[in-house]
């Protein structure tokens, strides 16, 4: 499980920020882009959307800093900051197509055929066929499992960037869970016929 | 007692150390008798690894981020400094009318003095301020205009430019006047006093240009009428063959009935933003973004689909804006793209639009693009995005070919996304900001 930044160093570097040292921030930004950047594209199935996210989240980031109470992390506030605006975003695309009208789900083309693939063919089909599963999911349901999964967070950290009950918190990662697992076991048997 | 079994959300919790120790036992006791309930278990574990094997991408976004902050602190800066400077230059400007004025006022008082000793009739000028720039002489005494107009000498070319000008300002955006408004028609005063024959003529022009300028509007309102219906049919019905159905370019270098466009790509959804052209379109933010993105590369991603652009008119009449505006406009044209282009920030009497809500349910009808060319020119937009942003949920986005205007110019005018706007709405809208050494491609 991803382990969470360490407290001090980003408060000393807030401060510094604070203070007009932007070399600071610039710290904090190499710091956490990629993760951010990782988290982003999950949640919004797009790279270069993700990174004009995190591009605006740092940013917007370093107008509010002054306002970050340090209560939470700063990750997670700067989590927070993003994905509302990734939310945004997908909110002014298309209506995401309900679980039960999905066709995201891809035959694996490579099953049956007479050739072995190599374990990193194998990775890249795998790879595919979570990404379309994902693609199935609604973004509410991406989003919880983008922060327990991939950003390691506990129930009331998830909590507290959705702004949601930790009930509530369980229920769509349990959701979450079942969809794409059936999604899988859809695409493997799809591919074995 | 019978103690439910704990049901599949538990195993959720179960995986994540979310139970408590009690419910904890309850799981694993059911684990150790239900095959079924640990296949599930195995399976979330499985979805974990996957989630946690995606491979990972990298970006650096921190020159981007820093030029970004450091200019939104200039532009602070620069707004207090230039709130000082702007008092300074009211003032400034205030006392140099008033001197104008002044100097303006007590010659032509002498003048006028002078013409009445003279005798000379006086002239009752009624100009119609349309293109052809014809200014009507009414005179009183008919015998003594007959007698001065054979004198009078046709008007030099300097003497009708005024006219001119005015003309143009009211029916902003048509073609150069003709040869016809070059001052044949116009008659000057018996004493050749250009200031005093020029200062009349332009009130009489002005006087009588809403009758014909009324006409023109009313016209000009249903030829956009007309062209609004044809567009919207075709972004609504894509699939339709487009090629003959007249279409009005541009309301800056006159309307070209006949001109025939593209046919938009079939199947693609009029105001929908679909994946395809959501994707070309983040495309071109990121290009933009980098700098590498021209007006050519832009005009190529335009050619796919009716687009409505919103291209405002720079205030200035010979800026280099304007002509930027113009080739930029000339270059859709040979791209063949199909596309309407409006102007948002006229006034309601020049712009064919009936009314404020009406400029609104314009709005709302979705912009695709909206083309600059002046950073003044978005401070207004900005205002006008706000309300179709309450009503429609318009996102505006910035972006821009960085060519020669300086880095002032753009950090000055650039939209915060949290500037009240909502970025809820129905579709994207890009800002695109073409400069003045962007040429159009020769051969597109």
């Amino acid at each position: 499980m991803n382990q969470t930044p360490n407290t001090q160093e980003d408060e000393r570097l807030i401060r510094q920020t604070l203070a007009g040292e932007s070399t600071a921030f610039e710290s904090l930004i190499g710091k956490y882009q990629n993760r951010l950047f990782h988290s982003m594209t999950q949640v919004l199935r797009n790279s270069t959307d993700a990174e004009d996210i995190v591009q605006d989240a740092f940013v917007k980031a370093f107008t509010k800093l002054s306002t970050f109470r340090g209560g939470s992390q700063f990750y997670t506030w700067l989590y927070r900051i993003a994905h509302n605006a990734a939310i945004s975003q997908i909110r002014k695309r298309k209506p995401t197509e309900s679980i039960d009208g999905c066709d995201g789900v891809i035959a694996n083309q490579l099953a049956g055929e007479e050739v072995a693939p190599s374990q990193r063919l194998e990775q890249q089909e795998q790879h595919q066929q979570l990404s379309d599963a994902l693609d199935c999911l609604k973004e509410e349901q991406r989003s919880v499992l983008v922060l327990r999964e991939i950003e390691g967070l506990d129930y009331d950290a998830i909590a507290e960037i959705l702004d949601v009950p930790v009930g509530t918190v369980r229920s769509r990662l349990h959701r979450a869970r079942t969809q794409l697992k059936e999604e899988l076991e859809r695409q493997f048997q799809t591919g074995s016929e | 007692m019978n103690v439910p079994l704990p049901n599949d959300e538990f195993l959720t919790a179960y995986l994540d150390n979310e139970l408590s120790q009690e419910d904890r036992v309850r799981v694993e006791q059911r684990l150790a008798t239900d095959s079924e309930y640990a296949a599930t278990l195995d399976a979330f574990q499985d979805v974990r690894k996957r989630l946690q094997a995606l491979p990972k991408g990298s970006i650096d976004v921190r020159q981007r981020v820093m030029d970004r902050v450091g200019e939104q602190s200039r532009v602070a800066t620069g707004r207090r400094k230039s709130n000082w400077q702007a008092a300074a230059w009211a003032i400034a400007s205030l006392a140099a009318l008033l001197l104008l004025g002044l100097f303006l006022y007590l010659p032509e008082r002498a003048s006028d003095f002078a013409v009445v000793q003279n005798e000379a009739t006086s002239v009752e000028e009624t100009a119609v301020g349309d293109e052809q720039d014809e200014i009507a002489l009414a005179l009183k005494d008919e015998s003594v205009a007959e007698l001065k107009m054979q004198d009078v000498p046709p008007p030099a070319p300097q003497a009708a430019k005024p006219e001119i000008r005015l003309s143009r300002s009211v029916t902003a955006d048509r073609s150069e006047p003709t040869s016809q408004a070059s001052g044949q028609s116009i008659r000057s005063v018996p004493r050749n006093d250009r200031a005093v024959a020029a200062k009349k003529q332009s009130a009489a022009a002005a006087a009588s240009q809403p009758t014909s300028a009324a006409a023109e509007r009313s016209q000009e309102e249903l030829e956009s009428q007309l062209m609004d219906d044809a567009f919207l049919r075709r972004r609504s019905a894509p699939s339709a063959a487009a090629g003959s159905v007249p279409t009005r370019s541009s309301q800056a270098e006159g309307p070209e009935i006949g001109k025939s466009f593209k046919a938009p790509v079939a199947g693609v959804a009029p105001f929908d933003r679909d994946e395809e052209q959501a994707a070309d379109l983040s495309t071109i933010d990121k290009l933009t973004i980098e700098g590498a993105l021209t007006g050519k590369d832009l005009l190529k991603r335009l050619e796919k689909r009716p687009y409505r652009i919103w291209m405002v008119d720079p205030t200035s009449d010979q800026s280099d804006e304007r002509l930027t505006l113009a080739r930029f406009r000339r270059a859709l044209e040979q791209a063949g793209c199909d596309y309407r282009v409006e102007n948002p920030l006229r006034p309601l009497s020049q712009s064919g639009i009936k009314s404020e809500p009406d400029r609104i349910a314009k709005g709302k009808q979705g912009i695709d693009l909206i083309v600059v060319a002046a950073p003044e020119q978005l401070v207004k937009l900005r205002k006008l995005a706000k309300q179709f942003s309450s009503m429609s949920r318009v996102d505006i986005t910035m972006r821009s070919t960085r060519g020669s205007m300086s880095q002032e110019d753009w950090d000055g005018s650039r939209l915060p996304r949290d500037d009240g706007l909502d970025p809820q709405g129905d579709g994207r809208t890009y800002l695109f900001w073409v400069t003045p050494e962007k040429e159009p491609p020769a051969n597109p």
